[in-house]
Parts: structure tokens; C-alpha cells; sequence
């Protein structure tokens, strides 16, 4: 793990009463992917699987650990995310963009809010 | 301490330690200390790579080269990735430290993909690409009457006569002809001993420009082997390039392989590809050089060791003519020259990759080449003197 | 513009069959991600915040429409159909998959481009005037020292590692419009004692985390040794730059820290050593790149048109556009238009596959078949005749390519930020859209006049912030993205850094403070003084006042 993964998952880990999700990028086309509640990565944040102590996120990491070995994903960390009435909103900016998945082309497409 | 040899893609393991080690650091003093110690004990120097992406090295190989003049073993040590190794050999390092024997393939393979490089440097002492594809030294003669070509072509063949050591022949050409001195080389082996040779006489190249004719169907391994050959003896080896247009109403004439179809056919594409860049190669030069040996084929059994060559208006010279096989490999082994690796796989006369196959031992040495063709006929037309197929032709009526 | 011969053709085909050969290894597993990830960052494929991000050389920023088009269909085949113009001329595609990115770089191969260099600790694309060719004032064509200079920097064996990454700029004109004093080599095309032209060498300048201006080292260099030169100057950097800490590593530091004489001595001695003859171009091979950059034909025309004329009387958005979009021409009769990347509530250098083509087909059509990028991530067709402009303009405008506001406020620099960038602390690309509608009024725009606003995601500079006239740097405060504000930053032959203007702002609160400043500077301008001058006379006073209220 780099110093600014490092960084993200000590943000990450005093935001409180939040729970954590495991994100990379897929290897043969970099898109944004979440490790799902069935050992496999889904482009939709909300399917994600969500580890709520560092236990589960230990597990979770085993099998990130082991897709990045078998050339699924590369750059796995932990992210931080609250779970609100709507679904699960990533704590950073960051992050929040990334989740979107957004190209800027068009005109009036922002979303993530200012 | 395991080494891949740059030059040549090898593994060696019985290397011997440097006699100094430089840091990254080592300023201009220390550098010019090194190579006189270095140089006293003959011996390597090494110089420390931190890490792969410390590129400091580089420039202290090309300072002890370039303007140092240090001519001993400049050795690579410590974090190196196979991916430099072209860099460091345009550097002037000749081995590099290999923390994985089993890297030694990915090292060779990233060896053998340069050819070619924009920048001058040790390997390539002309500024940028400059002077590739084109004519250059001093022209010959212009317009030498036959008849004193053909006396001095005799006389040259008599001094040459009075010795048989290769790099003596290459001094007294050197001496004998003034002008320009054509070295069309094909890298095969007869060609390295010559090029060797050349080296000795002339470390600098002197007068010889030494060439190659790059059909675009060659052998990467030919490639390759110019590469070596360029590293070793800090020589450029110019590459001679067909027409691109008449290659390209050949081959939508007669399509890529069209040379297979008919002898005409054949004759047609060697004649694009090797005769006419040959000839613009010749034109202007005072002596031409080849490794034709006499027993290589009937059609050479009576070359002299040189002649004058009227259709080009040059003498023609051919060094070894008188050589056997087992003189050459002993030369080759003797000197440890770089030669084509195809060689050790049965390829015996290597020309273009599509009209070239490995041999059996005991088959003719130049039955690999158009090998659907008859015998009489296998003559690419580079070394076809008008006069004397006549002569021939004559004897057989 | 320069041709591929045999030799480059084969050259970047075979790094094109390298790079398909190491990325088979990674996929199949041969190669780990740490030991691939060198070899794709040489080929400039980076892995940004959402995907893939592929950035395409566009040496010293000219295109032909051939490669235009080439572009166009890369983008709609292999990307989302658009493409980022960026502050270095070069072409970024966000969304490339790994998978894609050989067939990409043969498909680049076709039309004569590569991605060599565009990352990593080497010498990168050369900046040049994007009016080379054209400018009226230009003195010399810069563009045959680029493509030298491409040549002889593309895989140098010696300058390759270098202590961090390395970019040149040229200028051949009296106006710097390369910003070659915020490189880290800047070369100026001037005149000699003895009429010769030759370079005035500035090095050292630099934006990033430490800013700079470059320092002359050489008043005047003969032409002829320019690479010896450059070769003795690379030397010195290679062997004394700083490789203890990525942010103290651009030869920038290293002559702040030698100081501009020490530095000189040291590259004036290796010089002195250099073995010049076989380093510096022999003059057959500069003419025979020289051949390649002849200007087109241009057969002079009258300079008035009535059409022009009659349209700018009744149209007052073309004339605006003439105003800003058209530039001086060295033949009467012709002009450089500015095709615009900047249309209000758009991201500033992005372009669509279609905006592509039809710029393509414009520059055929009427513009002698000639494209450049400019830096401040602008297109420019710069052979035009003056009677095609109406034309060219109601075709531009169809494309939403024609806004006027080159130059103006509305024509910000900005970074892709946060919105892409891996190393983005902030973004920038929605503020930089808040701005430009806030100012979309182009009598607004008119009255302010010439002004630059340069805005970067984070300190690594690629928005050049330090050189805005107003320069936004957006940091992350605690999670909070927050935008600090500086002044009096220049890129031209004045070339000065920004001062930092006071506390941030979060980001809604930067339209209004640009507003605030721009305002400010209104107020208290004098007769014909642009921002600069302003700020120049008053420094920063009114405006913090402006800002901050009275402390």
C-alpha cells in the first residue's frame, strides 16, 4: 500500500460511525470497481459489501488480495462510507466522484455536489 | 556474481572482479583515476546503479568512453532492470550485473529490439541519423582508364598474394587504393572476419565504408548481428535500402512471396532489393570488398583476390578468396568475433529471411538459399561478372 | 509539417510491438503491476482516478487533419468520444482501456504519432509558438529546432533517467506565446551581433510547488550547437540535479541552489569538452528537416474584404470573434483564427470526436490543411484568408467553435482536477465553469479586456496558476476543497510569479471573489492599463481590501 492509500484509510477510519468498502480498478479497462458481498467487483457502489469492524475488512482484503494476484483488479483500498436513506455515500470528494463515474463532455452534468 | 555480456545477449558467470567500483557521485578526477588504474591492471570498471531509474551511470560510461578514451570492460552493478540494457549499451557498458540468472532471455530479448536510434553515441559516432542510406567518404578516381584498373587490380592481387593474414590484407588495401573502400557486408562469417580485420588495420574505419544491404526481408538476426558488431568495434555499419517505390510496383506485380513463382520473378526482386542499392553504393568508390570465398560455389571457383570490376568501374577485392572453411572458423574462433546466431541453427550463406533455409550437414554450404532453384543459377547477381560468365559460357560450348 | 521517413516509421512501429509484447506479459501475468507500470507510464498510459488515462504526443502542438481525424476516431472507438487538450499541446484520452492500447498506438502509428515520453523522468514534447509559421512578428520558425530537437531527445540513451522530467520551449518570435521563461529549458530565437539568429538560453524556470523564472545562461548561442549545448546542459543536471527528493529534483532547484553562474560554469566546461562535431546536426540533415516546415504558398491578397466588413457591422458576436480569434499574419490578406475550446459552461481543452472533424475538415477547406494546439488549450488554424472568415465563422459557430473570447476571461487554462486526476487535491473544471458563465456575457468580457486566469487542482501546476494573471490553486483543507486566490502572475516576455492574495475560499464563494478582484482592478484602472499594469502600480492593497473588508 502507497503512503496515500495509507493516508485514505486512516481518513477513513476516524470518520466514526462509518463503515468501510474495498475499491479499485479493474486491470483490463481501469474502471472503478467495488468488491462485492459475492467475492466479485461491481461497478455500483451501492452492491458493494460493506465491513462494519476491522475484522471483515481483513477478510475482504484476503480476497481483493487474491484478485490482484489473478490480474482482476489493481490499486484495492479501503474507503470510507456513510449509509444514508438514499444509499451509500462515499465520505471523501474523491471519492464521491469516483463512485459517479462522470465524464465532464456534456454541458450541466455535474452532480456531485459542489 | 552472475553478468549478461550487452554485446552479445550471453551469460557469464566466471567474470572477473572490477578493479575499481564508482559511485553515481564519482566526479570528473576520480573518473580519469579510475581509468588509468583500471587500464594499468586491465581490468573492468564498475559503476553503481541505486536504482533503475538513477540514470547518473549513463553518463559516467559515456565520459570515461567519449572523452576519457577508457577502452576496457565498463561494467553495470546493482538495481538494473532488463529494460535498460539497450541504453546502457549505447552508453558504452559492456556487461551489466544480473540479480536473477533466469532474467538473462528478457535481457536478450530487450537487446535484440533496438536498431536503431536517433542519437549520436558510442555505438553510433555520427550526430543523429546522418549519413544513413547515403553515400559517404571520399569519392574515388573519378573516370580511371580500364587499362590502369586492370593493372593495378593485378598488381593488388600479388601484394595481396604475399600474405595470408587477413588484417595485413586490409592494411595493404588500404595503402595500395586510394579513395573510397566499399566493404558491402551480409554479416555472414566471411564478412565478420573481414570486418574484424578492418578494425585491426584501421580502428577508426580509415577509409572503408562499410555497409550493409538492407533488403527488408532480412533476418532480425542480421540485425542483430550488425548491432553487435557496431557495439564491438565502435564501427558504423551504414545500411543501404532498396527503392521503396520500385518495391512497392514489385510486390503489387508479383505479390510478397512472388519470387517463388518463377526464377524471373526472383531475379527481378533481388535485383530491386540488392543489385541496384548495391550499385548506387559502388558508385563513386575506389575499391570494393567481399567475402567471397572460392569455395563457395562453382559459379566462384576461380575469383581472384582481385580484379577489376569494369561494370562498376572499381576494384574489386576479395580477401579471402583463397581461404578454406576450416581458416575462417578458426579465425572466427580465434578472435572471438561476433557472428550470426542463425549459424549454430544449420544456416550456412544467409541472405533474405524468405529465400534462406538451414542445411544438413554435408549438403552444399549454399544450398540453403533458393533451394527450389537448380544449382548453375544461384547467384543473386551482386557478385555476376559480365565478362567472366561469357568466358564461361564459352568453355561450356 | 514533418513527414515520417523509413527510419521513424520503423522506429516507433517497433515500440509499438514492444508495448503490445509487455502488455500480453502483464496481462497473462508475467509482468507484476509494479514492473509493468514503468514500461506503460513510457508510453504515457497512466491510471487515473476513474480509469485509464492515455496522453498522446502532438509534437510542439501541430496537426495535420489526416491525424486530427485519426484522433476523432480514436476517441469515438476506443474512448467516450471526446478528448483533453492540455496545457502542453498534447491530447489526453480518459477513459482507454489497457486492453485497447495497442491497437491505439498502431492506430497512431498509422497517421505518424506515438506516445513516446509523454511521462516519466525524461525529456518530454517540445512547447512552441503555435503561430510558428504564421505570426507576423516571428522572426525565425521554431518548429524545425522542435522536431531537432524531438528527434535527438526520443530515446537518448545518456537522458533518459533523468533526476525528474524535462521540458523545453521554443520561441522564434518577438512575443514569447511558448512561456519558454516557465521551463526548464526556454529558448528565445534572436538576432546576433552579426544579424545571424541564434538562441538566447534561459533554464531553470518552472511552476510546480516551487515556482520560478527562468535565468539566462547564454545571451546568445550559435545555432549550429544548440544540441551540444543542450547535451552539456542535460549533462549537468543528470550528474548534480537532486534525486533525494522528488519535489527538490527539477533542474530548477538545482540552479537555485548552484546559483545561475555556478551553473553556467559547470555546463560551459563540459561544453568546452564536448565533442560538438558529432553531437550538433550537420547542416545536410537540418535542411533536410528544414525542407519539411517551408511555409505553404500564400500568393498576398487585398487585407480589406467587404463581406468582413458588412458583417461586422451588422453581427456583433463575429465581430468580437474577429477582434479576439483573429491574429496577425506575416501575408497581408491572411490571418490565425483561434478556434475556441472555451465555450462558456464547457470543460476549457475538451473536444468531441465531432468537434474534431470538422475542424479537421475546416483546415482543409480553408485553412491550407494546417491545425496547432496551443498551450492555453485552444486549436488555431493559422493560414487563413481574411475573406473566408465569415464563412469559416458561421461553420465554427455551428460546432459551438466559435466563441470570442480568446484571451479574454472567459478563455481560462485549467487543469482536469479532481474530476480525473490521480494527484488532484481539488477540482477544478466545475469552478472553472462557474466562472465562465458568471462572466458569459461577452460586453463583460470586453470591457475587462485581456486577462489571463490559469486555474490548477492541485500544487503540481498543470492549470500554470503561477502564471495567471489571476491564478486559482485548489488544496484540501481537512476534506474541504478550498481555493486559494494569487495575483500578478505572467507568462509573456514579463514573465512574473502569482502572489498569493490572502486566506482561501470555498467554492462557491470563487465566482464571486474573481468578481471582486475584476471589479477592483475596474475601478482603479487608468486609462489603458491592463490587469497587470494595475496591479503592477497599486500592488496588493485595494485588493485584499476588496476581498477581505478592511483588517
Amino acid at each position: 500500500m502507497d503512503k496515500r492509500n495509507a493516508k485514505r484509510l486512516a481518513d477513513a477510519n476516524k470518520a466514526g460511525d462509518t463503515v468501510q468498502a474495498l475499491t479499485a480498478n479493474r486491470l483490463s479497462d481501469g474502471i472503478v470497481v467495488y468488491l462485492d458481498g459475492q467475492g466479485g467487483w461491481t461497478e455500483d457502489m451501492a452492491k458493494a459489501r460493506f465491513a462494519e469492524d476491522d475484522e471483515t475488512l481483513q477478510q475482504m482484503q484476503g480476497i481483493a488480495d487474491k484478485a490482484v494476484a489473478d490480474r482482476l483488479v489493481v490499486e484495492v483500498y479501503p474507503i470510507g462510507v456513510m449509509i444514508e436513506d438514499e444509499g451509500p455515500v462515499a465520505l471523501s470528494v474523491r471519492e464521491r466522484i469516483r463512485a459517479a463515474h462522470k465524464t465532464t463532455l456534456t454541458k450541466d452534468w455535474y452532480d456531485v455536489p459542489l | 556474481m552472475a553478468l549478461v555480456d550487452l554485446s552479445s545477449g550471453s551469460l557469464l558467470t566466471d567474470a572477473a572482479p572490477p578493479i575499481v567500483e564508482l559511485v553515481p557521485e564519482t566526479d570528473d578526477a576520480a573518473l580519469a583515476e579510475a581509468a588509468k588504474e583500471a587500464g594499468d591492471n586491465a581490468g573492468p570498471i564498475a559503476i553503481q546503479f541505486p536504482n533503475f531509474g538513477d540514470g547518473r551511470g549513463m553518463t559516467l560510461a559515456r565520459l570515461l568512453r567519449e572523452r576519457i578514451g577508457f577502452k576496457g570492460e565498463i561494467r553495470a552493478v546493482g538495481y538494473l532492470i532488463p529494460d535498460l540494457a539497450p541504453f546502457l549499451l549505447r552508453c558504452g557498458f559492456d556487461t551489466a550485473e544480473l540479480a536473477d540468472p533466469a532474467a538473462t532471455e528478457t535481457w536478450k530479448e530487450s537487446l535484440a529490439r533496438i536498431d536503431r536510434a536517433y542519437q549520436p553515441g558510442v555505438r553510433n559516432p555520427l550526430a543523429m541519423r546522418y549519413g544513413k542510406g547515403e553515400s559517404a567518404g571520399r569519392a574515388g578516381d573519378a573516370e580511371s582508364p580500364a587499362g590502369d584498373g586492370e593493372s593495378a587490380a593485378k598488381a593488388l592481387a600479388d601484394k595481396l598474394a604475399g600474405t595470408k593474414d587477413i588484417a595485413a590484407r586490409m592494411a595493404l588495401i588500404a595503402e595500395s587504393v586510394d579513395g573510397r573502400l566499399a566493404f558491402s557486408s551480409s554479416l555472414g562469417l566471411e564478412d565478420q572476419a573481414i570486418l574484424n580485420a578492418i578494425a585491426e588495420a584501421r580502428p577508426d574505419g580509415g577509409a572503408f565504408d562499410i555497409f550493409t544491404l538492407d533488403t527488408g526481408r532480412l533476418f532480425p538476426e542480421v540485425l542483430e548481428t550488425l548491432e553487435m558488431s557496431e557495439i564491438r568495434y565502435r564501427l558504423r555499419i551504414r545500411s543501404v535500402v532498396p527503392d521503396a517505390k520500385e518495391v512497392e510496383e514489385l510486390v503489387a506485380r508479383d505479390g510478397v512471396f512472388g519470387f517463388r513463382q518463377s526464377i524471373e520473378n526472383r531475379k527481378s526482386c533481388c535485383e530491386i532489393r540488392k543489385v541496384r542499392p548495391l550499385n548506387k553504393a559502388l558508385a563513386g568508390a575506389a575499391a570494393w570488398i567481399t567475402g567471397v570465398r572460392r569455395e563457395q560455389s562453382g559459379a566462384r571457383a576461380e575469383m581472384p583476390l582481385a580484379e577489376w570490376d569494369a561494370a562498376h568501374g572499381l576494384i574489386k577485392v576479395n580477401p579471402l578468396a583463397d581461404w578454406n572453411g576450416e581458416e575462417l572458423d578458426a579465425y572466427l574462433a580465434e578472435h572471438n568475433v561476433p557472428v550470426n546466431p542463425l549459424h549454430a541453427r544449420g544456416f550456412i550463406s544467409i541472405g533474405c529471411q524468405p529465400c534462406t533455409r538451414a542445411i544438413q550437414p554435408g549438403e552444399d554450404p549454399r544450398a540453403g538459399r533458393w533451394w527450389w532453384e537448380s544449382e548453375e543459377k544461384k547467384e543473386c547477381g551482386l557478385h555476376m561478372n559480365p565478362m567472366r560468365e561469357r568466358v564461361s559460357e564459352g568453355q561450356a560450348a | 509539417m514533418y513527414r515520417y521517413d523509413e527510419f521513424d516509421n520503423t522506429f516507433v512501429r517497433e515500440r509499438v510491438a514492444e508495448f503490445r509484447d509487455q502488455a500480453e506479459r502483464r496481462l497473462s501475468g508475467q509482468l507484476s503491476e509494479a514492473e509493468f507500470k514503468p514500461l506503460r507510464l513510457r508510453n504515457g498510459l497512466y491510471l487515473q482516478l476513474h480509469a485509464y488515462m492515455l496522453r498522446i504526443a502532438i509534437p510542439y502542438g501541430e496537426l495535420s487533419p489526416r491525424q486530427l481525424r485519426q484522433l476523432a476516431m480514436i476517441g469515438r472507438k476506443y474512448d467516450r468520444g471526446y478528448g483533453h487538450f492540455t496545457t502542453r499541446q498534447n491530447l489526453q484520452f480518459n477513459w482507454v482501456r489497457l486492453v485497447d492500447m495497442p491497437d491505439i498506438l498502431d492506430a497512431l502509428a498509422d497517421v505518424e504519432m506515438h506516445c513516446i515520453q509523454t511521462s516519466g523522468n525524461c525529456i518530454r514534447n517540445t512547447t512552441a509558438d503555435p503561430y510558428a509559421g504564421a505570426a507576423f512578428d516571428e522572426i525565425e520558425d521554431p518548429r524545425v529546432w522542435c522536431e531537432v530537437i524531438r528527434q535527438w531527445s526520443t530515446l537518448h540513451p545518456e537522458f533518459n533517467w533523468l533526476p525528474r522530467k524535462f521540458k523545453i520551449a521554443i520561441s522564434g518570435a518577438a512575443e514569447d506565446r511558448a512561456a519558454t521563461e516557465f521551463h526548464d529549458i526556454g529558448l528565445r530565437i534572436v538576432k546576433g551581433p552579426d544579424g545571424k539568429t541564434g538562441f538566447r538560453v534561459l533554464v531553470g524556470g518552472g511552476m510546480g510547488r516551487s515556482p520560478f523564472v527562468g535565468k539566462e545562461i547564454r545571451p546568445f548561442l550559435e545555432k549550429q550547437h544548440l544540441l551540444s549545448y543542450l547535451d552539456s546542459m542535460l549533462r549537468v543536471y543528470n550528474r548534480y540535479g537532486r534525486r533525494d527528493n522528488i519535489y527538490k529534483a527539477r533542474i530548477k532547484i538545482l540552479v537555485h541552489e548552484l546559483g545561475i553562474d555556478k551553473y553556467r560554469e559547470e555546463v560551459e566546461a563540459d561544453w568546452e569538452a564536448n565533442r560538438k562535431e558529432s553531437i550538433d546536426l550537420p547542416q545536410a540533415e537540418y535542411d533536410r528537416i528544414a525542407a519539411y516546415f517551408e511555409p505553404p504558398a500564400l500568393a498576398p491578397r487585398p487585407v480589406r474584404d467587404e463581406g468582413v466588413d458588412a458583417r461586422r457591422e451588422t453581427d456583433p458576436a463575429f465581430a468580437g470573434w474577429l477582434r479576439n480569434n483573429a491574429k496577425p499574419h506575416k501575408v497581408p490578406g491572411y490571418t490565425s483564427v483561434v478556434v475556441s475550446l472555451k465555450e462558456p459552461g464547457r470543460t476549457p481543452g475538451d473536444a468531441s470526436s465531432e468537434a474534431m472533424e470538422l475542424v479537421a475538415d475546416l483546415a482543409e477547406q480553408y485553412g491550407n490543411g494546417a491545425i496547432r494546439v496551443n498551450y492555453t488549450q485552444n486549436l488555431i488554424l493559422p493560414h487563413v484568408a481574411w475573406s473566408d472568415l465569415p464563412a469559416l465563422y458561421d461553420a465554427l459557430a455551428a460546432g459551438g467553435l466559435a466563441t470570442g473570447n480568446n484571451e479574454l476571461l472567459g478563455d481560462l487554462i485549467c487543469c482536469p482536477g479532481l474530476d480525473y486526476c490521480n494527484l488532484a487535491n481539488a477540482r477544478s473544471i466545475p469552478i472553472a465553469k462557474e466562472i465562465a458563465k458568471r462572466f458569459e456575457d461577452p460586453e463583460r468580457q470586453a470591457e475587462i479586456g485581456q486577462i489571463r486566469l490559469n486555474m490548477s487542482g492541485c500544487i503540481n501546476a498543470c492549470g500554470h496558476h503561477h502564471s495567471g494573471n489571476i491564478g486559482i490553486l485548489g488544496v484540501d483543507k481537512k476534506g474541504t476543497e478550498l481555493y486559494q486566490i494569487t495575483l500578478g502572475g505572467s507568462p509573456k516576455d514579463d514573465a512574473s510569479i502569482g502572489s498569493i492574495i490572502g486566506p482561501g475560499f470555498r467554492a462557491e464563494a470563487v465566482p464571486d471573489a474573481i468578481d471582486t478582484i475584476v471589479s477592483t482592478y475596474i475601478a482603479h484602472r487608468d486609462e489603458g492599463e491592463t490587469f497587470l499594469d494595475t496591479w503592477r502600480r497599486l500592488g496588493a492593497e485595494p485588493f485584499k481590501e476588496a476581498l477581505y473588508g478592511a483588517r
